[in-house]
């Protein structure tokens, strides 16, 4: 249980590290974080059933089809509400959520759709113990990705004028760094981790519009946990989670039921012991 | 001069006969009988509602080629995007604006519910194809004029376990989505399975949608049952026929049971000799199913996947015929030739309609089923309709 709950954690990092970066940079709850994911979903089974293109292989440009699809929706709606009361914020992204949610039912119908990779079923031994290939991949991917995340803040020049945005906006723009530029920069990076999130669901499991929503409200329960903007928080936070929802549904009878009230109770717990995150 | 004229005329009826589409026979010049449908034509489901469309669309063009008591029919298709109130308004719309005949269509339990709530007040000839739960047969019990073509969900739950004793297995591990989809099913499995001999050694719920299930498999595959029923919605056999082969769980047979299948599981390697039951196959060898399929085909360039399309053609061709039989559409009358249906058309079944544990009015009660065999749902029950051999023990990974 131990592996497995690991190897889930991989997908859940993956999904909640651009959701931490929009949070933390340009301080915007994105509601429609799953949204983009589930694109990234559609986007890998569309090019693996139509050019035969693993979605392996589609990161690169799945990534930058993403970015650009961020960078228009900043452009032509989040910018607008930045100085707004948190509220509307938060129904913008609600109201694009909806949109691309029902635009997905336009364009694919409401089944879902998966993309038959041959290696979708495959187990590689650890020692003793068998684990599922694909989420192996994903789980190394997401530790890269969260890590190389981390050390791109941490060290490059954006880097740092990202962090520097995301405590002082105004400080920020008097010592000539261009705000808004690195606002776009955050979120098209956001998107394209969660487009790169989706197209891991398209490479383990299958594609359709509704599913969106579970991995942002998992997203979001593992940036509570982690701290508000904590990006290498992100990688532990999803630990927790992965972990205690294997553990739950392994041995706890009927756990399968209970997965969902998981992540629940750890956002509950976290906001009153602390609310500022187990990991900050 | 008279001659040549004649001979005009002549040579003018033979162009206008010779030009498709514009004959027109007697029976178009009369008023023709209107029949309302109700289908989920856009929303989750408009796969199957597309399907349903598709059906009637060939059974209508059969229909009208001889006419109906020498009149066209007249159908009226309304989407209920999957939604309860707009059913519910497509209803009213059908009746008080269109006047039509009869109703047809069905599709989801909800929208049914809340489309028998109008029916109840302003009763009609109810021919519904689609709902499973007893909510709605319940709801019209004493409704004479209520037509009822899909299984009702304890014929769902009979079939299964019907089918699963044919296979020699004793032992079974239900996994079931934890909503009232799964739940409902799960409820009444074990009275089911013991009436059929079999006994259920591991039950448990899981989340729909959630990306992973080992856990939960790696369970039951310590329980060792013979058989794993996993009652869930589409989404959830991806993951589930996936995950099975990665923690080396292999019953001797899987069985499926999603309203429809997730596009592109036939490709799926990790899919092949999953068991499902369904009301109806493209695989099915009925001769009329066959022949469903190839003027499905011809006409709409595609295959004929899910069961809605054959199942809105039996709908439509059956109404049409009672109407034929009662020598008009008075209730009364339409009523008692419905009573009388005896069709056996692309199903693959005879269709005759009988008292239910509360209805009045039953058509099909029994499912098929079939495994995942290379691509193709190949029916492996009941035997007279199968179209191969079931695979069991089923080599998953063996």
């Amino acid at each position: 249980m131990l592996i497995f709950g690991v190897l889930r954690s991989g997908l859940y990092s993956l999904t909640s590290v651009g959701l931490a970066l929009s949070v933390g940079v340009i301080g915007i709850v994105n509601f429609a974080h799953g949204e983009f994911l589930m694109v990234g979903a559609y986007l890998g089974y569309w090019l693996f059933v139509s050019y035969g293109i693993d979605p392996l292989v589609a990161i690169p440009l799945g990534a930058l089809g993403l970015f650009a699809l961020g960078g228009v929706v900043y452009r032509t709606s989040i910018q607008r509400v930045l100085q707004a009361p948190e509220l509307n914020q938060m129904l913008l992204t609600f109201g694009i959520s909806i949109f691309l949610q029902n635009l997905a039912i336009i364009l694919w119908t409401g089944d879902p759709r998966t993309a038959a990779i041959s290696y979708k079923a495959k187990a590689v031994a650890l020692g003793p113990f068998t684990v599922g290939f694909p989420q192996l991949v994903v789980f190394a991917l997401a530790m890269a990705l969260t890590l190389g995340l981390y050390l791109v803040l941490g060290r490059s020049r954006i880097g740092k004028a990202m962090r520097a945005v995301a405590q002082s906006r105004l400080g920020s723009s008097l010592i000539g760094i261009e705000v808004d530029r690195i606002y776009v920069l955050a979120f098209g990076l956001s998107t394209a981790l969660a487009g790169t999130a989706g197209l891991m669901i398209a490479l383990q499991l299958s594609a359709s519009p509704f599913i969106g929503l579970l991995y942002t409200l998992k997203a979001f329960a593992i940036i509570v946990i982690a701290g508000l903007g904590n990006i290498h928080g992100v990688i532990y936070a999803s630990l927790v989670l992965g972990l205690s929802e294997a553990f739950v549904e392994f041995y706890v009878p009927q756990g399968g039921g209970w997965s969902e009230g998981v992540f629940f109770v750890l956002i509950l717990a976290v906001l009153i012991v602390r609310p500022r995150g187990l990991f900050r | 001069m008279r001659i040549t004229v004649l001979l005009i005329a002549v040579l003018l009826a033979v162009a206008t006969l010779a030009i498709p589409g514009s004959y027109q026979p007697v029976q178009a010049q009369r008023e023709p009988i209107k029949i309302g449908a109700i289908a989920p034509l856009t929303g989750p489901t408009g796969v199957s509602g597309q399907a349903m469309k598709k059906g009637y669309e060939l059974a209508l063009e059969e229909v009208n080629r001889l006419g109906v008591l020498g009149r066209r029919i007249e159908l009226i298709l309304e989407d209920s995007r999957g939604d309860p109130p707009t059913g519910a308004a497509a209803f009213l719309k059908l009746v008080t604006r269109d006047r039509v005949e009869a109703l047809i269509g069905g599709l989801q339990s909800n929208v049914s519910i809340a489309v028998a709530a109008q029916a109840r007040q302003r009763p009609i000839l109810m021919a519904w194809t689609g709902a499973a739960s007893t909510l709605v047969e319940r709801a019209l019990a004493d409704a004479e004029w209520f037509f009822h073509y899909h299984p009702w969900e304890y014929h769902n739950a009979d079939s299964t376990f019907g089918f699963i004793r044919s296979t020699g297995a004793k032992t079974i591990a239900l996994a079931y989505e934890d909503g009232p989809f799964g739940s409902g099913s799960a409820d009444s499995a074990e009275a089911f399975a013991k009436n059929h001999g079999l006994s259920v050694i591991f039950k448990e719920a899981f989340k729909s949608g959630s990306p992973d299930f080992t856990p939960l498999l790696t369970k039951s595959k310590a329980a060792g049952a013979d058989v794993l029923v996993w009652v869930s919605f589409d989404q959830d056999v991806v993951p589930m026929a996936t995950q099975t082969r990665q923690v080396g769980y292999s019953p001797r047979l899987i069985l499926a049971a999603p309203p429809s299948w997730p596009v592109g599981f036939e490709k799926l390697p990790a899919g092949n000799y999953v068991a499902g039951m369904a009301l109806w196959t493209a695989e099915n060898s009925h001769t009329a199913s066959r022949q469903f399929v190839r003027r499905y085909k011809e006409k709409f360039n595609e295959d004929a996947a899910s069961y809605w399309g054959p199942l809105a053609y039996t709908n439509l061709i059956t109404v049409a015929d009672a109407i034929k039989r009662a020598g008009g559409t008075e209730l009364n009358a339409l009523v008692a030739a419905m009573k009388a249906t005896d069709y056996e058309g692309p199903i693959g079944l005879p269709l005759t309609f009988k008292r239910s544990i509360y209805g009045k009015n039953q058509g099909f009660t029994r499912l098929i089923a079939f495994q995942w065999q290379n691509g193709k749902q190949v029916v492996v029950w009941p035997e007279q309709i199968a179209g191969g051999k079931l695979a069991y023990p089923a080599p998953y990974g063996r």
